[in-house]
């Protein structure tokens, strides 16, 4: 057994016969076993309500009666996010983004029904997700692990003892941040066992790329804690006093995982701010309404159009044209305000996506930051996932509108408009929304950047590790 | 017999501070050298330039012929360090603290009845020897540091006021293990203010006064009186 192992060895056999540190690491596991459990449950729970509620939705539609083509399009539908079997891990934005939208003609609303609406302000005090609890409190425990590595063997002149049986620096530094691997695997190791456990209950078949996923966020995970030791190993190693180890650990911590996370996201919407949900929705709406009105075919924003087609058909009134002008109109106005929203919706999205990278910069001076844009971006609980929610749900009612639309133009006549309907059988052809997350390749190029972060620490912990002499007297 | 401990022209300084100037001083196998003086007089700095804890300013420290600077692990494998009060893991048992001291110093981990009996031999109890430190009087502990000595097998001990503060008779006992050790053919460097002890269980006693040796002489050549005499008149022209 090499002298790395024999420190190592002995620092876990000292640690485990340490009372505090042990309540505090059952405390953790605790917490993660809850957190776990529940939040796992709870994902199983609203996973198959929403499940339920996206098939009873595309039944009613489906049940709909002979009916007008634009009363369906008023009628509506409604599309779920379905979460990724992974989402009880890290919650990342989805208790803040909404689940569903209500989709219907001429409006492009925006998704609600989100915890944080749903909750009391409880969820405001913290999510407690295995990812929230391993990111936040398992660097705590680590520097509560390491702050006296080396400074307590230098206080209890234990290290004169070491250094004179021949031990290297590096021997040292290297057993001390095996050791404490040994500790956290304890916690982390179960938990991602747990973890992966809870995922395969998680529906009948878990894909190869809900694996591959959990594989990227169980590598992820471990060059995080392995950074931390080693940060936390190299500053016992420099201090010149356990307290000033722990002061300076602490001081870090409440930094980097209190003030930075919340501090990042103020400074960007000062930088670029956004507006406000009135001020957006009264620009869109005015804009929207310079385009031609839907319901009016006589707007005379669809002259153009209606001479156009009238010459084409060779027609002298509306009536005689082979298709329902009503209609075209229809889909006409269709068309510009659903180019309004989404010129508008990109427009914020790209004002989002700048505040976002600052975020993503962020990671390069903060670790949680990097591993918390990984863990979500895996988990598909980020805000990247949240837009392609939004953007699918968009496309699907665009197409939906159109199709609608279509069917108005083609099948509804023009004289007496409003009593005619279109055959049951067109609803039960409409195929049901199905959100397509983006595949673990897309996530991990839209977390690159966070995940060359994480290495880039990793790599810096483990060279200070390398390199660092031990304040020896 | 062979020389095991030189200091040659061994100078540390601390800024315009002068720690140690100028040491030369010789130990041989079964040799026990007792440094004396007052506090600050450059024994501590002495035995932390052969610890290599930290850097000469000037001469060289050698450990069998080895500059200790220069072969700073190999060196250590020769020596046993005992200060003033061993400070072991108090979580682990006596035995488990000797086992993982040794396992480090050498190659081979040493057998469990080896260890047991490297302890006995220091003059700790089989029970005792199953109970952890933190239960343990101060010469117990350094009872343990002496095993360490005898389990390593260590041919150059570097003590650093080891009987400061033990009773009498533990006093009495360690000596007598220092004697033993020292009979096996140990060099031995005491770091001391108890002018009996050194008289009692050094070869040679050497005096330190603000970083330099005043007075070196052999023991059998003087009494008791004589050398504290010797040593309160270099220590009155402070």
């Amino acid at each position: 057994m090499s002298n790395i192992l024999r420190i190592a060895r002995r620092e876990w056999l000292d640690a485990s016969r340490q009372r505090a540190l042990t309540l505090f690491a059952s405390t953790l596991a605790l917490l993660l076993l809850t957190a776990g459990l529940v939040g796992h449950a709870q994902m199983e729970a609203r996973g198959s309500e929403k499940h339920r509620l996206q098939e009873l939705v595309a039944r009613q539609w489906a049940d709909q009666p002979d009916r007008h083509p634009h009363r369906v399009a008023h009628y509506g539908f409604i599309a779920f996010r379905e979460s990724s079997p992974l989402a009880f891990f890290d919650f990342g934005v989805d208790s803040f983004t909404g689940n569903s939208v209500f989709l219907e003609a001429h409006r492009q609303n925006a998704p609600n029904f989100s915890e944080a609406r749903q909750s009391t302000g409880m969820l405001r005090f913290g999510q407690l997700s295995p990812g929230y609890v391993l990111g936040s409190l398992m660097p705590l425990l680590i520097f509560f692990l390491c702050f006296g590595a080396v400074t307590r063997e230098r206080e209890n002149s234990t290290l004169t003892l070491l250094l004179c049986q021949g031990v290297s620096d590096r021997q040292l530094l290297w057993g001390k941040v095996l050791g404490a691997c040994f500790s956290v695997g304890v916690i982390w190791i179960p938990t991602a066992l747990l973890s992966l456990g809870l995922l395969s209950l998680s529906g009948p078949v878990v894909s190869a790329e809900v694996w591959q996923r959990a594989g990227v966020l169980l590598l992820g995970y471990t060059a995080y804690f392995l950074f931390w030791i080693c940060f936390a190993v190299t500053v016992s190693a420099r201090a010149r006093s356990s307290t000033s180890a722990l002061l300076v650990l602490l001081s870090i911590w409440a930094t980097l995982f209190i003030v930075v996370p919340r501090a990042l996201p103020n400074l960007a919407e000062r930088i670029w701010p956004s507006p406000s949900k009135p001020e957006f929705e009264l620009s869109l709406h005015a804009e929207v309404a310079r385009g031609g009105n839907g319901h009016d075919p006589n707007d005379p924003k669809f002259a153009a159009l209606k001479s156009e087609m009238m010459h084409k058909h060779g027609a002298h009134e509306v009536k005689q044209l082979p298709v329902n002008f009503n209609g075209v109109a229809m889909q006409q106005g269709e068309r510009e305000s659903s180019q309004i929203y989404a010129a508008h919706f990109n427009a914020l999205q790209d004002l989002y996506a700048r505040q976002n990278s600052l975020r993503a910069w962020g990671a390069w001076a903060d670790p949680f930051l990097a591993l918390n844009e990984l863990s979500s971006g895996m988990c598909l609980t980020d805000y990247a996932n949240f837009v392609a929610f939004a953007r699918q749900a968009e496309a699907f009612r665009f197409g939906m509108m159109d199709r609608l639309n279509s069917i108005y133009i083609n099948e509804i006549a023009y004289v007496g408009d409003k009593e005619h309907r279109a055959s049951r059988d067109h609803w039960k052809e409409f195929e049901s929304f199905r959100f397509q997350p983006p595949a673990p390749g897309e996530s991990l190029r839209q977390q690159a950047g966070a995940a060359a972060a994480l290495l880039a620490w990793l790599t810096l912990g483990l060279l200070a590790v390398h390199q660092v002499r031990v304040v020896k007297l | 017999m062979s020389t095991v401990l030189q200091a040659i022209e061994l100078t540390k300084r601390y800024g315009d501070f002068l720690a140690l100037d100028r040491l030369n001083i010789e130990i041989r196998a079964g040799e026990v050298y007792c440094m004396l003086g007052a506090n600050g007089a450059g024994k501590t700095t002495t035995v932390n330039l052969f610890l290599n804890l930290i850097e000469p300013s000037a001469g060289e420290a050698r450990i069998k012929g080895l500059n200790v600077s220069q072969h700073a692990l190999e060196t250590k494998s020769f020596l046993a360090y005992i200060p003033e009060t061993v400070m072991l893991y108090p979580n682990l048992t006596g035995l488990e603290n000797l086992d993982f001291f040794v396992a480090l110093s050498r190659p081979q981990p040493a057998e469990r009845t080896e260890l047991i009996e490297a302890l006995r031999s220091a003059g700790l109890s089989e029970e005792a020897c199953g109970r952890r430190v933190g239960t343990y009087s101060k010469g117990m502990r350094q009872k343990v540091g002496i095993a360490l000595a005898i389990a390593k097998k260590a041919e150059l001990l570097l003590l650093d006021e080891p009987t400061s503060g033990l009773d009498p008779k533990a006093s009495n006992e360690f000596a007598e293990l220092v004697g033993r050790l020292s009979g096996m053919g140990a060099a031995v460097l005491m770091v001391t203010h108890d002018i009996f002890r050194a008289k009692e269980t050094g070869t040679r006693v050497g005096i330190m006064r603000g970083g330099r040796l005043v007075e070196q002489l052999n023991t059998e050549e003087i009494s008791h009186s004589s050398l504290e005499q010797l040593y309160l008149e270099h220590m009155k022209e402070l």
